[in-house]
């Protein structure tokens, strides 16, 4: 059989399963219901944000995430336990990676944490906790730790180096169990719903604290499909208002070459300011382009950006494409690797490029992340 | 055949943009029976062209005027599938062999195509959605690659491996 039979196989092989597809279903009502209503909903977000009818707000750019979602795996009698010396919950906030949550002290920074090699990029403390480079007159009393490449800057953590001050490693490749690395610290690591958690302190009741408030996170989804959907928990009140900016960090885990998934590796609630300032600056941004940049290049970091009402119902969620020189934002998308994006403005990243999002995705320095080179 | 082809209704051969209701209207059929190309099921056909049209609604001033309704919603379509069949854990559709004589279609020309929708269905998405695309919706490889948004050469390498399986499976069934 020659290659002009086999062509025509498969076109007769074709229009013959084509032929059984049922098609008077109706499709064409029910895109045109289903479009109006979408419609219906980005205009409660735009128009709210328009007319200033916001909930009343606090600090811009506050994270609100210790008051959103107070811990719930916490033995409540060591809450109780007047022993326990730890800041109180208003100065904690919470962590989050994949599908784990953990307290810490608000003033801590972000840094990076040891890979599968034991190897950290940048090793220690490289942003304090509202996101700015640390300087040394400003060294936050701790930080938390990811195991992403920030820099090539890299060090290799040993047991015995010396330590400079506690930390919270998210994800670090390290069996559960305790060491001691002197000078009175103990780090402490712990295993939970697949990753781990890691807190070395001279503070035992710290120690023990930020372990008690490990719990699984039901912020973010913890992973998505390569090219898949990204709603979730979408509100069922129409007339809903939005509240709350939800930003939810991933990093595409290769597996090959053309699979593989992302997986969150920061999430954080922000304020009704921080929202409206975003929602608004979106709202006066250029038309969508197509394809910026083009749909072969290989994507590595990615921000989904959910607006929730008062009850965490998802109103709208907005993908980020951050890559260096073509940064991006799809309005409303339906993936994380949206077609057409419109602009990133720095109007645009401001409001939620805060607190640890420097610490997990590069992005365009212009825009206010760390760039490309770390 | 019943493809979704560019007809005289294209907005950018008329120089005026359909209604979305007209021009979904004229398509939702053949959009309907390629999806169920594409994804091998009637009710995954359905949600993946409604998803579509539904977007194309929405967009629908600005699809209509600046690129080919046509394309954009058939590049839908197949993201939406593409995007389902890893979320389910790439199951594949099964189909059953037809060897059988007595079976309702015995004839050679049957089985052959039976034998062409059993190598489709094998194909990972994007592979069947650039089958379908060339011999069903009878595009060329650059309007595949631009409904697909891969380079032309991928199409190229997409459609000799559909081919190749497809010739492999036939001369399995014959050596049978």
């Amino acid at each position: 059989m020659d290659d002009d039979e086999l062509e025509q196989m498969v076109r007769s092989g074709l229009v013959r399963r084509a032929d059984e597809t049922a098609v008077d279903v109706g499709l064409v009502a029910v895109a045109r219901s289903d479009a109006r209503r979408r419609r219906g909903l980005r205009a409660v977000v735009v128009g709210a944000t328009a007319a200033g009818v916001l909930a009343a707000s606090v600090v811009a750019g506050v994270v609100l995430s210790t008051g959103q979602s107070g811990p719930t795996a916490v033995d409540a009698s060591a809450r109780e336990d007047p022993s326990v010396t730890a800041p109180e919950a208003s100065a904690w906030r919470t962590e989050t990676w994949g599908d784990l949550q953990v307290d810490v002290p608000a003033d801590w920074g972000y840094g990076g944490a040891p890979d599968a090699d034991g190897v950290a990029c940048f090793a220690g403390v490289s942003l304090d906790a509202d996101g700015a480079p640390v300087r040394a007159r400003s060294m936050p009393p701790g930080y938390v730790g990811r195991p992403i490449l920030l820099t090539d800057v890299c060090l290799s953590i040993d047991a015995g180096a010396p330590v400079q001050g506690p930390y919270v490693w998210l994800g670090a490749q390290i069996e559960p169990g305790e060491v001691d690395l002197g000078d009175g610290y103990v780090q402490q690591t712990v295993s939970v719903v697949g990753s781990t958690v890691t807190v070395a302190s001279d503070d035992a009741d710290l120690r023990r604290r930020i372990i008690e408030s490990v719990r699984e996170s039901e912020r973010c989804r913890s992973e998505l499909d390569r090219s898949g959907p990204i709603q979730h928990d979408r509100s069922e009140n129409a007339d809903a208002e939005p509240v709350t900016l939800r930003v939810c960090a991933y990093r595409l885990v290769a597996e090959g070459s053309t699979v593989g998934d992302w997986e969150l590796t920061y999430a954080a609630d922000l304020d009704t300011t921080a929202l409206e300032a975003y929602v608004g600056a979106v709202a006066v941004g250029d038309p969508p382009r197509d394809q910026c940049p083009a749909i072969d290049y290989q994507l590595g970091e990615a921000v989904v950006l959910e607006i929730l009402d008062g009850d965490g119902g998802v109103l709208r969620q907005d993908a980020v494409n951050p890559f260096y020189s073509c940064a991006g934002i799809a309005v409303d998308a339906d993936r994380v690797w949206p077609l057409e994006t419109t602009a990133l403005t720095p109007d645009m990243a401001r409001p939620w490029v805060v607190g640890g999002v420097g610490a997990v995705i590069h992005g365009d320095p212009d825009l206010g992340f760390i760039g490309p080179q770390g | 055949m019943d493809g979704i082809t560019t007809d005289q209704s294209s907005p950018r051969a008329t120089g005026t943009a359909p209604s979305f209701e007209v021009w979904a209207e004229a398509r939702v059929a053949g959009l309907l029976r390629f999806a169920y190309l594409v994804t091998g099921s009637q009710h995954a056909a359905e949600d993946a062209v409604q998803s579509a049209l539904t977007r194309a609604c929405e967009k629908w001033s600005r699809v209509s005027r600046t690129e080919d309704p046509d394309t954009y919603v058939r590049r839908m379509v197949v993201n939406a599938h593409v995007s389902s069949w890893r979320r389910s854990g790439r199951r594949e559709l099964s189909v059953p062999q037809v060897h059988d004589a007595s079976a309702a279609d015995p004839t050679e020309a049957l089985a052959r195509d039976d034998a062409v929708w059993r190598v489709c269905s094998a194909l990972p998405p994007q592979q069947r959605a650039a089958v379908v695309l060339r011999f069903y919706e009878d595009l060329d490889y650059p309007e595949i690659a631009q409904v697909l948004g891969v380079a032309e050469a991928t199409v190229r390498s997409h459609v000799h491996r559909g081919l190749a399986a497809l010739r492999a499976e036939l001369s399995e069934q014959e050596a049978d």
